[in-house]
């Protein structure tokens, strides 16, 4: 199970993570766009902890839903901040990074299954899921 | 991946860009292509992806300034060879860049800018 | 023709007429990939050659005779009657679905080779292969549906959505995509992404996405036009709605989309010609 660690700071973390997912995502044979869908929903994800947070964590497991398609799991984990207004940043119109505002709610709209977490001052915890 | 070239050609700056960037990369790229401009002026930019797998919002937003920025300066830009998979992909993610000109391949982007003269 | 009237215009004959004309030329190329395909399908259901010779030939004397009489009402009601034959004989709908593609696929390509300097006709000629591609679902799905009526929806979606998102190269740099049947967000997905495809392999400057064939439009569907034309765009090429209905007009009028950032035409002929003219040919006739 690749797993990357982000210390702050690092954006080399945000390069690393998308590679390494969107090479992971063409072995288990996803398309191309599916591919930079999944590669680019990860960088906006991990941007986000590079930026807010102390430090984090990248996992990526192979997993299979309950109807037996098999898919990627990716799991982003931090211990920084937390999200105080998490409707707001869901729905894209929130930006504190002058960005277009639209990372995590871009994100979502590139998975199948997104899950967000976030404690104010705990940390924040986000699960994808991509299926073939 | 240090030094993308900038080059000129025919009064045309041309970068093109091969490799994944990080944010540093882009923005340092951005800084050295609009002091390009300001030593000698230029009939145009043209900045070819074709070798990107991945533009997301911050690379987008690179992208954006950097059109706007050599706008301000009295030049146009066409950003060119942007793969089908990431335009999909910007779509989806509800990124907006019709406020910079683009083109299939670098031959275009040069036609472009040369009828905008 | 599009809503299952048996009355043509005269473009739908001369598209028929053509699309005849090609099926005899091309019949013995044709035959070997239908029987190639019908092996792979099931061995047993392959006839002696001389069998399927007459049974093709035949098939096109129908629809000649159809044709000429302007009339398709007894053509397309033998063709439910064989539909059904195929039903009875225990074939799944979407073996049948998936026949019809590959049966259609080397006409589509015949088309556009055939026609490739003649715009309007590849057009007509498409127009009249989707005619028959659809008429011949429409049958099969009414065969089908005394059989089995719980899971045909799903699958003559299925059948539909592969069916019908092929792109046609009319003219250099000008494709043309025509959308029939319903557009979910799956199929926009896709639609979406093969357009892009072959936007960047054709090195496309036009292209048209042709709606006269989807009998709805809702905010969802028109959103997915929308982000269509935007992604034609960042490959470099103009996309151009056409056929739009006044039904569909008023529709999306009254849903408050707004389409104007998209550029929009009445029908396939006048988008083509204002592509073409963009591209500097003199669009008139001589």
């Amino acid at each position: 199970m690749p797993e990357i660690i982000i210390a702050t700071n690092d954006d080399a973390a945000i390069v690393t993570s998308r590679g390494a997912v969107r090479e992971l995502a063409r072995s288990v044979g996803f398309g191309t766009v599916d591919q930079t869908k999944l590669a680019t929903a990860v960088s906006e994800i991990v941007r986000n902890v590079v930026l807010y947070a102390k430090r984090g964590q990248v996992l990526f497991t192979i997993c299979e839903s309950n109807a037996g398609t098999r898919g990627i799991e990716v799991i982003i984990e931090d211990e920084g901040p937390g999200i105080q207004d998490l409707e707001i940043v869901l729905d894209g119109g929130y930006s504190t990074s002058g960005g277009f505002g639209r990372g995590i709610s871009g994100a979502r709209a590139l998975v199948d299954e997104f899950n967000l977490e976030s404690e104010p001052g705990q940390g924040t915890r986000v699960e994808m899921r991509k299926w073939l | 991946m240090a030094n993308i070239p900038i080059l000129r050609l025919e009064g045309y700056v041309i970068v093109s860009i091969q490799d994944d960037l990080s944010d540093q990369e882009a923005e340092d790229l951005q800084k050295r292509l609009l002091e390009s401009l300001a030593v000698r002026t230029a009939h145009g930019v043209l900045i070819d992806v074709s070798g990107l797998e991945i533009v997301d919002s911050y690379f987008c937003r690179i992208l954006r300034d950097t059109a706007a920025m050599a706008q301000l300066m009295g030049v146009g830009t066409c950003v060119t060879g942007l793969a089908p998979a990431v335009a999909v992909t910007l779509t989806e993610l509800g990124l907006d860049l019709s406020m910079v000109h683009t083109e299939g391949n670098l031959d275009r982007g040069l036609e472009w800018l040369r009828g905008r003269d | 023709m599009a809503n299952g009237q048996p009355h043509l215009s005269e473009a739908e004959i001369q598209g028929l007429r053509d699309v005849i004309e090609l099926s005899r030329a091309n019949r013995t190329s044709l035959l070997e990939k239908r029987r190639a395909m019908v092996e792979k399908l099931d061995p047993a259901l392959l006839q002696p050659i001389e069998v399927e010779e007459e049974q093709s030939e035949e098939g096109i004397r129908a629809l000649e005779e159809a044709v000429d009489s302007g009339d398709l009402t007894e053509y397309l009601a033998n063709m439910k009657l064989q539909t059904a034959a195929l039903a009875e004989q225990g074939l799944e709908f979407n073996v049948i679905g998936q026949a019809l593609v590959e049966l259609i696929a080397p006409v589509v390509d015949l088309i556009e080779s055939t026609y490739k300097d003649d715009p309007p006709r590849v057009l007509r000629a498409f127009k009249a292969i989707r005619f028959l591609e659809m008429a011949f679902l429409l049958a099969a799905g009414s065969a089908y549906a005394g059989q089995r009526e719980e899971n045909l929806e799903s699958e003559y979606q299925r059948v539909i959505r592969r069916l019908s998102t092929p792109v046609i190269n009319v003219w250099d740099e000008v494709l043309v995509m025509p959308l029939v049947g319903v557009v979910d967000s799956t199929r926009a997905q896709q639609m979406m992404e093969q357009l892009l495809e072959r936007i960047a392999a054709a090195e496309a400057r036009f292209v048209l996405v042709d709606i006269t064939g989807v009998p709805t439009v809702d905010t969802a569907v028109a959103e997915h036009l929308i982000k269509t034309t935007k992604a034609a765009r960042l490959v470099g090429a103009h996309a151009l709605l056409v056929g739009i209905s006044p039904k569909v007009a008023q529709t999306l009028v009254r849903l408050g989309v707004s389409l104007t950032d998209v550029s929009t035409f009445p029908d396939l002929q006048s988008g083509l010609a204002h592509a073409l003219s963009s591209l500097g040919y003199d669009v008139r006739r001589s």
